[in-house]
């Protein structure tokens, strides 16, 4: 089992150095170009709700991304302290619509749920922990 | 992420790089233009762009949404297999020109 950590503050401007971690852990673990689109594109979505919408008012605050890696399957908890929000409750857009009944956003959740194996939620204490499982084959 | 924007009978709009949460903003900027301007025929050049999250699928919908009103066309070409995954998850690849 590999495994790496990242731990950065609730900006948006910490948003390339997520996306970097991510980039060079899936090439360090030599997994293609899918499965690195997919998890960067799990965790950012991720990520980026927690620092627009977990902590309303509050500056400075902790994101933990822990990444694991067993030659099957790729583990990655994302952990922060604000708000309890569970994602894997959020209703899911219907893609079937035509272009003009189409609502603009939404896809975030959707798209996590959609690219990785298994997604789950707790609330342990005062700590959110989302764990996105993607199955390597 | 590079944006660069070459003007003539049809407009071609080349990305290159990650369409993330933070590059969407000078993709949003060039979207205004464009929408607000008097192209009518868009061409967007995905041969370079790597990556796309929700916020860059989000405007592709609003670039789309947007041609269609003023009777113009989007076309998409040279998409990485990467991201046309991505536009087949969302139900995109049903609702964009994908040459």
């Amino acid at each position: 089992m590999k495994g790496q950590s990242l731990h950065i503050k609730n900006e948006l401007q910490q948003l390339p150095r997520l996306l970097e971690f991510i980039e060079q852990a899936t090439e360090e673990l030599a997994l293609s170009q899918s499965v690195n689109m997919n998890i960067k594109l799990a965790v950012e979505e991720a990520v980026v709700n927690i620092i627009l919408y977990a902590y309303p008012k509050e500056t400075n605050k902790d994101i933990l991304i822990d990444l694991a890696y067993n030659g099957k399957r790729l583990k990655v908890v994302i952990s922060d302290y604000g708000i309890a929000f569970d994602p894997t409750v959020a209703k899911e857009p219907d893609t079937t619509l035509s272009l003009e009944q189409r609502p603009v956003g939404g896809l975030g959740i959707f798209c996590i749920k959609k690219l990785m194996t298994n997604v789950s939620y707790h609330r342990k204490g005062d700590k959110n922990v989302l764990t996105l499982i993607k199955e390597i084959h | 992420m590079k944006i660069s924007v070459i003007n003539g009978p049809e407009t071609t709009i080349s990305l290159s790089g990650q369409l993330d949460t933070l590059t969407a903003v000078d993709f949003e900027k060039e979207i205004h233009k464009a929408l607000e301007g008097d192209p009518m025929n868009i061409v967007l050049n995905g041969a370079d762009l790597t990556y796309i999250s929700s916020a860059g699928l989000r405007l592709l919908l609003t670039l789309q949404k947007g041609m269609k009103l003023k009777g113009g066309t989007l076309r998409l070409k040279n998409i990485r297999k990467e991201i046309m995954e991505i536009l087949h998850i969302t139900g995109f690849s049903s609702i964009l020109t994908i040459e």
